[in-house]
């Protein structure tokens, strides 16, 4: 069982700081949130540790793998999934397609189908849709879809970039129902969001970036009664 | 912020440079040895004479230009190997007009201002009369390979033909295939490019005045490789004779295509049916009964054209067909003249080409006011890959 | 009637090879998201390849050809490996740098070959079928029947299987395809080697019915481009009506119009696609993200 250990991550792009330092860890089995405004540096983060872009300075261990290493095509054998903004299913594939890509690394057995209907059973409207083309999803269920894609590939530590994003309450809700029943099956998450009472549902723990760095740290449940918190991000 | 990466400024540099290197721009090759000649009329006295070539020698009709630098270099290192004219040798300098009239013009500027005596070629009649003009302008005397009409049409005293005019080529074969062999349903293809419009033209006159009018005629563009279209609508006609008006592969391709579709027509053709490139794009076998109407019939003909061939394969390794023998001939045309004049210059070298007697590989030559020097060519037919002389 | 089905027949057979060609262009554009300029030049190499493996080395075409098209596949893993760090920076550099391959690969063959271009005799000596009186070359049969199956395969191998909705998925989103382990970087080279394979076959089977010159990839990869547009950029079906679309009209043209055969034939183009601007199976452009 692997932790993830974050220290002193920098992302530059250009001359500008959009990470500045942000030192976290997620231990196996366990949830870790980073919320904050637009801009202040959260998906960033996560592309830099999924080696989308390049580390400016700190480093990423993934139990004793230096994440720096690896590419980013093989974080998927490490057991890191990766859920990005803005879904970006496979628009032009039919749904089940996207899905078994989400397997892409390993062969496409029984095993592999008996993953897909777990995933199915998770999500049933994906079911539903198994022959649509993804690009002819709601953007609740592209959503689901992004998440059932990289539960394919059986991670251990889930990365999610602002699944809430455009969403209704009501989906927010389903969204957050099936995170909290991956925690409960033993998935670890790294929740980067802006919805704040969302990441509180589903994390332990919380980190609030502003402006690149870490300006707060805490449990989930300190931090929902924190009265700077509940005034910034959660508008009470 | 847009990332600008080294690597892709780099490779998209060295594809520009590569896209440049490998367009060739109307160069020159030279093949003899330095020296600056003077220019003007009266020219310089000792020093090189220095005659350029111009010829296809990159694009589709390159290989036509590579036949003919042979034939002018053979014909010009004999006779520096001799002595020159007047202790003075010849030095030629090889131009790419890329079977272009445009860049032809540019080539016969350059070709005025760097001092050269005569101009040998082009091969293409399009580009030779784009750089007329500019040749008589300048006097410079020009001994061509085109065969088109038009080029008699200029009126320069300055341009010359080293063969017969295509209407030559034609009439002699309309009148063998008319009245030597009796067939009346002819059919023409030919192309739209300066050649082959003047082969419809000039075959179809030609049919007329003995009376004949074809029972087909169709056109196609000079780079079309599938001519099944225009050759089904003839084979619906039932011609006994095809006549075929284009450059040697394409020529080929048609014969090959015609054949393919079961046409038995006999082929009949001016001077590219006469060449190797016809008959191995159309295939010996199809290419058989092809009747050839050329000044120049292939290399065993006589004593003369044996000796060509022994020194040309001797030269570069392979045996020369039509447009070396033809370019051969210009070439000592123009050294004669030269010898005659004691290299002379402008209108009195001219007027030296024109008084030019001699018994060349493809005929005797005797030029006119209009500055065609041979009148008749030879009918052969080809018979399993080589052509025969017919018996008339 | 004779004459209008020997020019269908006629326009049929080259509407086959127009297809392989647009089949190589929707592949590459499918999958890269990258309009291949190097296409008519590979061709012309595959041409080359194959019209001397059956000629000078005298193989039995039937090996000629796919020799021919394994060659030029690597002569297409080559191109992808040179352009491949202009492919992630900018798709237009890469486009640019596809016509400077083109350039190169004519020039090499000029090289080579010389650029006098030789005529390839039909493999098959059997006569010409005589059906009503159309007279159809059993080579030209020959010919649809191997792009048919060709187009078959590639079909069965873009949807049935990993590696080829793999190659899909990396056209449509890179990122994410990289996200679930697929080497985006092979995956273009496949795609780009596979393509130019089809490529070399278009040219390979179209050199005994044509001309084999450094030139020919130029009009015969102009044909296939129009098809592989007018059948809906990036569409395998696509690419079959296309190409046997422009075949057909490209003979009909010829025949009624002679010398102007290729301006009909693109006027005619230009209105079908002005009247439907996705092609006939109108996919949308594929986005690169």
């Amino acid at each position: 069982m692997s932790t993830l250990v974050v220290e002193n991550l920098a992302v530059r792009y250009g001359g500008v700081s959009a990470v500045r330092s942000v030192s976290f860890t997620v231990p196996p089995g366990e949830s870790v949130g980073l919320i904050g405004a637009n801009g202040a540096g959260k998906t960033s983060t996560l592309r830099a540790l999924m080696g989308l872009v390049p580390r400016a300075a700190g480093t990423a261990r993934f139990g004793d793998r230096d994440l720096g290493k690896v590419p980013a095509r093989h974080m998927v054998r490490l057991g890191i999934g990766y859920v990005p903004e803005g879904r970006h299913v496979f628009a032009g594939l039919p749904v089940e397609k996207n899905l078994l890509l989400g397997a892409y690394a390993s062969k496409w057995d029984s095993s592999c189908r008996a993953r897909l209907s777990e995933v199915y059973d998770l999500f049933p409207v994906l079911g539903q849709m198994r022959g649509r083309l993804a690009g002819a999803l709601s953007g609740g269920q592209q959503q689901m879809l992004a998440i059932g894609r990289a539960l394919m590939a059986r991670p251990v530590l889930l990365l999610l970039d602002e699944p809430s994003m455009g969403l209704s309450p009501k989906l927010v809700e389903v969204i957050c129902s099936a995170l909290q029943r991956l925690r409960a099956e033993g998935l670890s998450l790294l929740l980067v969001e802006q919805n704040a009472m969302l990441t509180f549902e589903v994390t332990g723990e919380c980190l609030v970036l502003e402006n690149g760095s870490v300006a707060m740290t805490g449990t989930s449940a300190a931090l929902r009664d924190d009265p700077r918190v509940r005034k910034i991000y959660l508008g009470l | 912020m847009i990332r600008r990466s080294g690597a892709a400024a780099a490779l998209s540099a060295a594809a520009i440079a590569i896209l440049a290197a490998a367009c060739s721009a109307p160069g020159s090759s030279s093949g003899g040895s330095g020296g600056s000649g003077s220019g003007g009329s009266t020219g310089a006295a000792s020093g090189p004479i220095k005659i350029a070539v111009v010829d296809a020698q990159s694009g589709s009709s390159s290989d036509l230009g590579q036949f003919e630098w042979r034939g002018v270099k053979l014909a010009v290192d004999q006779v520096n190997k001799a002595g020159g004219i007047d202790g003075r040798k010849i030095q030629l300098t090889l131009f790419d007009d890329q079977g272009d009239p445009t860049v032809g013009t540019e080539l016969a500027r350059k070709i005025a201002s760097e001092g050269f005596t005569a101009m040998l070629g082009t091969a293409e009649s399009s580009v030779t009369l784009a750089m007329a003009p500019i040749l008589q302008a300048e006097h410079i005397p020009n001994i061509t390979s085109g065969q088109s009409t038009k080029l008699l049409k200029l009126g320069s005293p300055y341009l010359f033909l080293n063969g017969p005019t295509g209407l030559t080529y034609d009439s002699t074969l309309a009148k063998y295939l008319v009245q030597t062999k009796g067939y009346k349903k002819f059919a023409l293809l030919t192309n739209n490019d300066s050649y082959g419009a003047g082969e419809d033209s000039a075959f179809t006159s030609s049919l007329k005045s003995l009376g004949i009018t074809p029972v087909a005629a169709e056109v196609v563009p000079a780079d079309q490789t599938n001519m099944t279209p225009q050759l089904n609508t003839i084979r619906s006609r039932n011609p006994q004779v095809l006549f075929i008006g284009a450059e040697e592969a394409q020529s080929g391709l048609t014969v090959k295509q015609a054949r393919s579709l079961g046409m038995t027509a006999v082929i009949a053709e001016g001077a590219p049916a006469g060449t190797p490139l016809f008959l191995s794009t159309a295939g010996v076998a199809n290419a058989d009964g092809t009747i050839v109407s050329s000044p120049y019939l292939g290399n065993g003909v006589d004593a003369a054209s044996k000796a060509f061939a022994a020194a040309y394969t001797a030269a570069y390794g392979t045996a020369p067909e039509l447009h070396g023998a033809k370019a051969y001939d210009g070439a000592e045309v123009m050294i004669s003249a030269l010898k005659a004049c004691h290299a002379c210059t402008g209108l009195a070298l001219a007027s030296a080409v024109r008084a030019v007697h001699r018994t060349g590989l493809l005929g005797t030559f005797a030029y006119d006011s209009q500055g065609v020097g041979i009148f008749s060519t030879s009918i052969g037919i080809i018979k399993n890959g080589t052509i025969e002389p017919v018996s008339s | 009637m004779q004459s209008f089905f020997q020019t269908l027949v006629s326009g049929l057979s080259f509407g086959a090879v127009y297809s392989l060609i647009a089949l190589g262009f929707s592949l590459v554009y499918r999958t890269m998201g990258l309009v291949n300029f190097a296409h008519g030049a590979v061709l012309m190499t595959g041409a080359y390849l194959a019209s001397t493996f059956y000629l000078s080395a005298r193989l039995p075409f039937a090996v000629a050809v796919p020799a021919a098209v394994l060659a030029t596949g690597v002569v297409g893993l080559l191109i992808e490996r040179v352009l491949r760090p202009l492919e992630s920076k900018d798709v237009d550099l890469m486009l640019i740098g596809t016509i400077g391959a083109g350039t190169v690969l004519e020039a090499v063959a000029i090289l080579i070959w010389t650029s006098s271009g030789r005529g390839v005799p039909s493999p098959v000596r059997a006569a010409p079928l005589d059906v009503g009186g159309v007279r159809i070359p059993v080579y030209n049969l020959v010919v649809i029947a191997v792009a048919a199956v060709t187009m078959v395969l590639l079909t069965l191998f873009l949807q049935r299987t990993k590696r080829g909705a793999a190659m899909q998925a990396v056209a449509m989103d890179p990122e994410a395809a990289t996200a679930v382990g697929i080497h985006v970087g092979r995956s273009n080279a496949v795609a780009f080697a596979i393509g130019a394979g089809l490529a070399a076959l278009a040219g390979s089977l179209a050199s005994p019915m044509l001309f084999v010159s450094p030139t020919m990839g130029d009009s015969l990869g102009i044909q296939g481009f129009a098809a592989a547009i007018l059948g809906g950029f990036g569409s395998i079906p696509g690419a079959i009506v296309g190409g046997l679309g422009i075949g057909v009209i490209g003979s009909f043209a010829a025949q009624w119009f002679q010398g102007y055969s290729d301006l009909v034939t693109f006027v005619v183009f230009t209105v079908l696609v002005m009247v439907r601007p996705t092609g006939v199976f109108g996919e949308k452009t594929v986005n690169r993200a």
